[in-house]
């Protein structure tokens, strides 16, 4: 297990610094028996890479890793459909007797032959990882047999939590794909976006941004990506580490390797938006890049206000709790902010200290951080907070329906993209339509025999 | 006769098959005051939490043992010593159903052993019944879970024989009836005058506003399940059941009444001559009324459903009332049906062939033929995209329509609202098609 000790030694993680020798040697934090409510590393794994979307992604393993999980991202994307069929060996108990290392191998070759693709991710799980199926060679002699990148993730569920297969995703794509391909050519201009899965089509809200500022994007990891542009990701100037710690160590990697710098960003909100196109101009160190993106946050702000000015009319002073991890927790808290909304609470589960540090400048005297939003605690604070609106994920979806709470989706299930300067827009009609829905007046009501 | 054929594929592809432990936990869910527990990795749990939450759009109680690493190399009792201890003490539930999984299974583990091993360790928890499902990733799938889960939950509450109490039925619930289902059979058989004991009833999810819960609100009591012995008949509707029926009627001598599935005219018929006869009463005037429509209903529809071609896929229970009523009462076409594992007497049905295995087998087995209407779960839908063809949802998982749980679809009133769906989405298709301007009119 000493690869996955490096893990846990992030060096730039925020989390890490704070912690004492002996909280280090830990790890990081465990699922708590008969308490735990979040994904295992082999479904971190799978959100960082399934974007990937012209590779195949293949589960070796028992049903229910893939059969209860395939295409359940709102990941979207314009180069193929390989990304959404559901592989899987589907172990039987005959192959948990004697290995299942040859139908893995069949696998591999079958669909490899079916649909033509140009890479498979082969993720291990926990049942082969138990029985010692060796993923990694099968997936070598596949590879040079078919002639066709076979990646192989290894990504048992038990040896932690999502964050952590977030972080073995990232760990094999620099061993196996970073660097293995050359781009048709190269620019001053071409960056990285580290931590972006293009849920709801968040990704393309950005684009056109980049493209007027001549800056390419050379792989997004992972969201509408192909595998050849994620094997070509080195040759880029900049990173930029969107969602903030789960691909942190890829960036400290990819500098150290390949001396590209990097930032910590977000698309949320017009302010941050502003900043992450800032430090594009910056890190690139053109004078007069830094002029024309200047000039172009200058009109795109000022468009956007303007359209903006009716939402924030209705939205004004309305109070929101926000559940959501990592670096949402601080980006959508300034993105809802600036419709003129007030935030009571945010979570501070998953977030680092410097994570912590932006929500408080935020927050002010009104919020809270919330470190344990369960769902009884949500439950308090609408009352206590007397909240007009939850902003979280689905897991907390009925905890404030049922409370008769408006709720907006937040992540990876939504369908509607909420990033750029555009997403403010879409961010603010959701949020009007479910704050202003009559159902909510109604639910309130009492049925006719209640009054009798 | 059907041709049977089991799919001989290494890699299952846009897979249709539900793991054992998720059918297992769908029975206990129909337990009230229950908590089920998964024992495995966390992932296991959080996988089918989240499956079955976006099917019911309910929160849905379940928890896991989160083996790490290290536990499932060492093995040893404490995980799921000390989630039971966690569960009952936070949740207070009545009832845990504690399922295995893929990796406890494969690691060798006695959870049997290890649940009477904690009760004799902690007096203080000995309120909550506690019940183990065998449940191993890699055998069978969902409709065999559920299967052992209603059995297992029988065979460990249900002790002594005990006087019969002449106006009680039991009645075995299929997971492929939603909550107006269980709604419609209940009013069934209380209008001639007896008292059902439904079990599992998963109503408990069927979406009850107001206050959250982190155990099920609803579903059948404990104490109802201790009285079955008492039933005088036991009525199964669905294969998955059949075994429970079995059991209750060699251990405790109640007699089983089996129906495949409760969709169709026919199938209705014959229960109600059944509950005609044990009673000696008519059924309700509404009853009789809805048998008419049922029948206007099917009449209005044959237009659309005559001669069409059906492809239907899904776990077993879902396959029987659905291949009969469209062939046998509707006058469809069905090539081929999909399921994901082999349930007994499935090649009876009259269809061209069964095929044991994954959505892309209906793409390799059509053989070319025009399908026009796709009958399954949400996933069939990249099925019906590339043969674009209408798709009709029925099924585990439905995560792309709302209120799937509250539609009914068996006796006359549900099988009314099932034609008229179908042949609605046939209409669609047929009015858009009429609209189309052939190439050569174009040329011209």
């Amino acid at each position: 297990m000493k690869r996955l000790e490096e893990f846990f030694f992030e060096p730039n993680c925020g989390h890490n610094k704070l912690k004492s020798e002996k909280e280090k040697k830990q790890g990081c934090s465990k699922p708590k028996p008969g308490g735990a409510s979040g994904g295992c590393a082999f479904d971190g794994a799978q959100i960082a890479l399934v974007p990937i979307s012209d590779a195949l992604h293949l589960v070796h393993g028992p049903i229910p890793c893939a059969g209860n999980s395939w295409d359940n991202r709102g990941t979207r994307s314009s180069f193929s459909t390989n990304y959404r069929i559901g592989l899987t060996t589907d172990m039987s108990e005959m192959d948990v007797v004697h290995g299942g290392e040859k139908k893995l191998y069949r696998a591999i070759k079958e669909v490899v032959e079916r649909y033509k693709p140009s890479a498979v991710f082969v993720y291990q799980t926990c049942v082969p990882a138990m029985i010692g199926d060796d993923v990694v060679s099968v997936c070598k002699k596949a590879s040079e047999d078919l002639g066709v990148p076979i990646i192989p993730v290894e990504s048992p569920g038990f040896v932690g939590s999502k964050n952590l297969g977030n972080k073995l995703a990232g760990d094999a794509l620099f061993r196996y794909v970073i660097g293995t391909q050359e781009p048709e050519y190269t620019t001053d201009y071409d960056v990285n976006l580290l931590g972006e899965y293009n849920i709801a089509g968040e990704l393309w809200q950005v684009k056109p941004l980049f493209k007027e500022l001549g800056i390419r994007i050379l792989a997004c990891i992972s969201g509408d990506v192909t595998y050849r542009q994620v094997a070509c990701a080195h040759r880029a100037r900049v990173n930029m580490v969107v969602c903030s710690k789960t691909m942190l160590n890829l960036a400290r990697k990819m500098e150290e390797k390949y001396g590209i710098p990097y930032f910590e960003g977000s698309f949320y909100g017009i302010k941050d938006t502003s900043d992450a196109l800032r430090n594009f101009a910056r890190l690139l160190g053109s004078e007069e890049l830094i002029e024309r993106t200047e000039r172009l946050i200058e009109r795109e702000e000022k468009r956007i206000k303007e359209k903006l000015q009716p939402y924030i009319e209705k939205l004004r002073g309305k109070r929101v709790l926000i559940n959501t991890g990592g670096v949402k927790s601080w980006s959508m808290v300034s993105q809802v902010q600036e419709l003129g909304m007030v935030v009571v609470g945010t979570s501070g589960k998953k977030s680092t200290s410097g994570d912590k540090e932006r929500m408080i400048e935020l927050l002010g005297d009104e919020g809270k951080i919330v470190d344990d939003p369960n769902p009884k605690e949500l439950v308090r604070m609408f009352k206590e907070y007397d909240v007009d609106l939850l902003m979280a994920g689905g897991r907390s979806k009925f905890v404030a329906l049922k409370e008769g709470i408006p709720f907006l989706d937040t992540n990876q299930e939504r369908i509607k993209p909420y990033a750029g300067y555009d997403g403010m827009l879409i961010l603010a009609q959701e949020l009007v339509r479910t704050l202003y829905s009559p159902v909510f007046k109604l639910y309130r009501r009492k049925a006719p025999w209640q009054s009798l | 006769m059907a041709e049977l054929i089991r799919s001989s594929k290494a890699c299952s592809v846009y897979p249709l098959k539900m793991s054992q432990p998720l059918g297992a936990v769908y029975a206990i869910l129909g337990v009230k005051n229950s908590m089920p527990i998964m024992h495995g990795s966390q992932g296991c749990a959080a996988f089918a939490k989240t499956f079955l939450t976006r099917h019911f759009w309910e929160n849905i109680p379940m928890q896991t043992t989160a083996l790490s690493e290290i536990v499932t190399i060492m093995g040893g009792d404490e995980n799921l010593h000390t989630a039971l201890k966690n569960v009952i003490e936070k949740n207070k539930p009545e009832f845990v159903g504690v399922v295995s999984t893929g990796v406890s299974e494969t690691r060798g583990d006695d959870t049997e052993g290890s649940i009477k091993m904690f009760r004799e360790l902690y007096d203080e928890y000995s309120h909550t019944k506690i019940v183990f499902v065998s449940t191993p990733d890699y055998v069978g799938s969902f409709h065999e879970g559920y299967s052992k889960a209603v059995s297992s939950i029988l065979r460990s509450l249900l002790r002594a024989p005990m006087k019969k109490s002449p106006n009680q039925i039991n009645l075995l619930i299929s997971y492929s009836m939603t909550a107006k289902d269980i709604d419609a059979i209940e009013e069934l058989i209380k209008s001639f005058g007896f008292k059902p004991v439904i079990f599992p009833d998963m109503r408990s999810l069927d979406g009850q506003a107001k206050a959250f819960s982190s155990i099920t609100k609803y579903g059948t009591d404990i104490r109802d399940i201790e009285m079955m012995p008492a039933s005088t008949i036991t009525i199964a509707i669905g294969e998955s059941v059949r075994e429970a029926g079995e059991y209750l009627e060699k251990k405790f001598m109640i007699p089983m009444f089996y129906y495949d599935s409760l969709i169709g005219l026919e199938n209705f018929d014959s229960l109600i001559s059944l509950l005609i006869n044990l009673s000696g009463k008519e059924p309700p005037e509404s009853v009789k009324r809805w048998r008419d429509r049922l029948l206007d209903a099917m009449v209005d529809s044959h237009f659309y459903l005559t001669g069409k071609k059906v492809v239907v896929a899904g776990e077993p229970d879902f396959l029987w009332g659905m291949a009969n009523f469209l062939t046998k009462e509707m006058g469809a076409e069905v090539p081929l049906i999909v399921s994901p594992t082999y349930a007994d007497g499935l090649e009876n049905l009259p269809v061209g062939k069964v095929i044991i295995g994954d959505l892309e087998d209906i793409l390799l087995h059509i053989d070319g033929s025009d399908i026009d209407l796709l009958i399954g779960n949400t996933n069939l839908r990249h099925i019906a995209k590339e043969i674009k063809a209408p798709h009709y949802r029925v099924g585990i998982p439905i995560f792309d329509r709302l209120g799937h749980f509250l539609k009914g679809y068996i006796g006359y009133e549900g099988t009314a609202n099932l034609v008229f769906e179908l042949a609605n989405l046939l209409m669609e298709r047929d009015e858009e098609a009429s609209y189309h301007i052939p190439e050569h009119i174009k040329r011209r």
